[in-house]
């Protein structure tokens, strides 16, 4: 199946009310895509590192790591799929994590699709095989998996097969088996993405500035003088720690931080998030 | 099915309504502000579609189930990492449960979509969160709780993603669109935040 439309339609097939939509409103025809979805989240696979915009260029797979999905069988980390063959590219720059010898592998998942099993593969080679009982994924879904029979630079492929389609989920992680602890962080941090590529912080989980208040509205520190703090403030921007009662300027207007939070795209100050940033 | 006929009960008043009404209705109501935070709601036009309507009923309810994670993860969470993003979605969502409801209202439609699991079941697929998903994570603690709230919270929200693509496609109200396209970005943003959580 191709996937600019197959992704629409699986996306409404997440919630059946939407194809009732759809189906009264004569916008899709058919609804029968299975809909499924996911990725090796940690240790973080090439999908999530695109995810992360710690490796630019990776296309649609930037906005949507779940979607690698691909016809069962297929030993590559694209699943064989030309749409995903970035993902096939060793070239490009992926975080090479350090670990131990048992890697604990752990999914996130936009669809819990029954499961037929999980695979994972180290040089083609077939490493161990999970089942999925064909039933619901648990809440959490984390294996341990034995990679003592490898040393050094790896690239694991886990496989996520779905129960009652033809399809499976491909995520493909690069590993440096015995390097460090399973918990251990990167020792081959990819080069810096391109400029434009705006990064959200790695490694050091986001925000190591000192904890803000988390009760929403309760604030340790005196706000800003209102209106009167003479331009002291930043230009609003993407990916930065701020905390309550900072003030930011946006568009030519000022706003204070209610919340403390680290910057995205969409919480700008605006109508829209005003539980975040105040006019001033 | 009693849901399709309710939709095209829905999809007919649109199109009775027609296009030829007046094109904005200041959209509802300061009554929704209920923490006196004097917060406006945006206004949303006239014009809209069935599609509309079943995206912000959907996402007012997929929203409520994210803000049954951040409650448990205001509690529960043991990075202040965690706390502080889960606030930080917490307030955004809450706020936009509030827009979406206003603009349904001022549409007189209702805000609850009916959430029948068992027609998930029958269509194959599942959403990334439910009652048992959120049930384990209010019994998970310590950094079992950490992990498992990342791992949920990251699926929900690029579901969340996912589902804006119903509007973007087959909608019809621009704020809603406008709304969409936000809960899209900013979502995709969230996940890029938790999964360097996940793996810092």
């Amino acid at each position: 199946m191709d996937v600019p439309n197959v992704l629409s339609m699986r996306k409404v097939l997440v919630y059946p009310l939407a194809i009732a939509t759809a189906t009264a409103a004569g916008l899709f025809a058919t609804a029968s895509a299975a809909s499924a979805h996911g990725y090796v989240s940690a240790p973080p696979s090439r999908q999530a590192q695109c995810a992360q915009r710690s490796v630019a260029d990776c296309g649609s797979i930037t906005f949507e790591p779940q979607s690698v999905e691909a016809e069962k069988g297929s030993t590559k980390c694209s699943g064989g799929k030309e749409q995903w063959k970035v993902l096939d590219d060793n070239s490009r720059p992926w975080a090479v994590r350090s670990v131990g010898t048992t890697v604990p592998f752990t999914w996130t998942f936009t669809a819990r699709h029954r499961t037929l099993n999980w695979e994972y593969f180290v040089d083609g080679q077939k490493v161990t095989t999970v089942s999925g009982n064909n039933a619901q994924p648990e809440a959490v879904v984390t294996h341990n998996v034995d990679l003592s029979k490898f040393k050094g630079k790896k690239t694991v492929l886990a496989v996520w097969n779905i129960g009652d389609t033809p399809m499976a989920f491909y995520s493909c992680v690069d590993l440096n088996i015995g390097g460090g602890s399973s918990g251990g962080g990167d020792t081959n941090p990819p080069p810096a993405p391109s400029p434009s590529a705006s990064k959200p912080p790695t490694g050091g989980g986001g925000n190591t500035s000192p904890k803000p208040p988390t009760g929403g509205g309760t604030t340790t520190q005196a706000p800003p003088p209102p209106g009167g703090g003479g331009g002291a403030a930043g230009e609003w921007a993407p990916n930065v720690a701020y905390k309550t009662g900072d003030t930011v300027t946006y568009q030519g207007k000022k706003y204070q931080c209610r919340q403390g939070h680290t910057s995205l795209s969409s919480w700008e100050p605006s109508i829209f998030t005003l539980a975040l940033w105040l006019p001033v | 099915m009693k849901l399709r006929s309710l939709l095209t009960v829905a999809l007919a008043a649109v199109l009775l309504a027609g296009c030829g009404d007046a094109p904005k209705t200041p959209a509802p109501n300061g009554t929704d502000a209920k923490e006196g935070t004097g917060i406006a709601i945006p206004a949303a036009a006239t014009v809209h579609n069935g599609t509309d309507v079943m995206f912000l009923q959907m996402m007012i309810t997929h929203h409520g189930q994210g803000l049954e994670m951040t409650k448990l993860a205001a509690q529960k969470a043991t990075r202040p990492e965690i706390k502080q993003l889960a606030a930080a979605i917490d307030l955004t969502q809450s706020e936009e449960i509030k827009i979406m409801s206003a603009w349904l209202k001022g549409w007189n439609e209702g805000t609850a979509v009916s959430h029948d699991m068992s027609a998930h079941t029958d269509h194959g697929g599942l959403p990334a969160t439910g009652p048992e998903e959120i049930a384990a994570l209010g019994k998970a603690s310590g950094a079992d709780f950490d992990r498992t709230f990342l791992a949920l919270m990251s699926g929900h929200q690029g579901a969340a993603a996912e589902l804006t693509n119903l509007v973007s496609t087959g909608g019809q109200n621009p704020e809603t669109k406008e709304l969409a396209r936000r809960i899209k970005e900013s979502r995709q943003a969230q996940v890029a935040q938790m999964i360097s959580l996940m793996n810092g």
